[in-house]
């Protein structure tokens, strides 16, 4: 999972349409205390509380947002056919938004989702309350104003079809956007329009990127002849990272005992190693997965070409069987498409 | 009381509407203001005595925004 993205994509634009809005309103709400303070004959100044009080609720509204889409995507999640559909779906959304935040034509705002004016009202009214709990319930309130990039990640936190990763992303997201906020006093002079420009273009590129790679998950998981890896590999500029060493080296053919094919998988929480490995057509396979202390999503082990499904143990071994009759490339991979590697039949 | 439209370029999410009609429905003698992001413009309802479209493009200057009178 790309959380360090979602984590950068926080920082990025959370300096801008996240700040540039709800700092907006959050500095408001400050000066509306500070005028009713005044008026009671105290001077005191107090940014950090009320900020800190805001960051936190919205932290967790997000949190509790995040677990409830990931519930959302989980419930629609029922077969492997559905979750590929709902992953290309929102990785499509966030590529449209990514095009949105680019500024490529403005036919693409009409992704943007705009919130109904009562719900903008209420914000607005909480904004110039003067009263104590005014930022914590205008933290709360935020998630009915999404911005743009937000509801990329929204989107993300349904496809991730898993309540924790959903918990996760949108938590990580707002914890991105935190640094932004913590400096408001600082910051509460206005940023350029050519400074803000740049910054919602790096915002764009990463959610391109997320949404991309979602799109590119759904198709590895559908076993689409094309995807990511495999233009990559008919492109004809290729990149050869071996040093030299052939892919017909035979240290990648699985060793044979009394004709029966042996292939060790290990399976790690980074992915799957070997990545790449061959065997030989018309000859059974023992493939033993292999997990050891592994805690991500890579112990959903598929074959989509194979229709071969197995969930790991954390710690263990299982064996699947299976014989390979067509020549070609099977893929194997996570039930996400996050991890993949090939198996070439020859 | 009229309605009119004005175009405005420079949003980049659908909370810059929300501030653009807070900022105009705060404004003496704006009766509701109803910005679209998607469409890039707002639909302002006011009282033509108290406000000319100027103060009208000057209060959205304000907020941050650039706006254009519409046909």
């Amino acid at each position: 999972m790309d959380l360090w993205v979602v984590f950068l994509t926080g920082l990025t634009v959370g300096g801008l349409t996240c700040l540039v809005v709800q700092g907006g309103l959050l500095a408001s709400t400050i000066a509306a205390r500070e005028a009713e303070d005044f008026r009671e004959g105290s001077g005191r100044k107090h940014n950090l509380l009320p900020v800190l009080a805001f960051l936190v609720t919205k932290f967790i509204a997000y949190i509790i947002l995040g677990f409830l889409l990931g519930l959302f995507g989980s419930a629609l999640n029922f077969s492997d056919s559905s979750r590929i559909t709902m992953q290309i779906l929102a990785g499509v959304y966030m590529v449209l938004v990514a095009l949105n935040l680019l500024n490529i034509h403005p036919v693409f705002r009409y992704v943007i989702i705009q919130p109904p004016k009562f719900l903008t009202k209420i914000v607005r009214n909480t904004s110039k309350s003067a009263d104590l709990f005014a930022p914590a319930l205008l933290g709360v309130f935020t998630i009915f104003i999404p911005c743009g990039t937000t509801l990329a990640m929204e989107a993300f936190a349904i496809s991730s079809g898993n309540p924790f990763w959903g918990a996760a992303i949108l938590g990580t997201f707002v914890l991105g956007t935190t640094p932004m906020f913590l400096g408001l006093g600082v910051l509460t002079s206005r940023l350029g329009d050519a400074f803000r420009t740049r910054f919602l273009k790096i915002a764009g590129l990463l959610v391109l990127y997320i949404g991309i790679t979602s799109v590119n998950q759904g198709l590895v998981l559908a076993n689409s002849p094309i995807t990511l890896q495999t233009l990559a590999e008919n492109s004809p500029i290729q990149i050869d990272l071996s040093g030299g060493a052939s892919n017909q080296n035979a240290n990648y053919l699985a060793g044979q005992v009394n004709g029966v094919q042996n292939v060790d998988i290990n399976i790690e929480s980074s992915g799957y190693n070997p990545r790449y490995l061959q065997v030989k057509s018309g000859i059974p396979v023992k493939m033993n997965l292999i997990s050891k202390n592994v805690y991500s999503c890579a112990l959903a082990f598929r074959i989509p070409a194979l229709k071969i499904a197995k969930n790991l143990n954390p710690t263990g071994v299982e064996t699947i069987e299976f014989t390979p009759t067509k020549k070609g490339k099977i893929v194997y991979t996570c039930s996400m498409g996050m991890y993949s590697g090939i198996m070439e039949v020859i | 009381m009229v309605k009119k439209k004005f175009k405005i370029t420079n949003m980049h999410c659908s909370s810059c509407a929300m501030l653009i009609d807070g900022d105009l429905e705060d404004t003496e003698g704006v009766k509701s203001a109803s910005t679209n992001f998607a469409k890039g413009e707002t639909e302002i309802e006011f009282d033509e005595e108290k406000l000319t479209d100027k103060t009208i493009l000057e209060t959205i200057k304000k907020t941050g925004y650039t706006a254009l009178p519409q046909g």
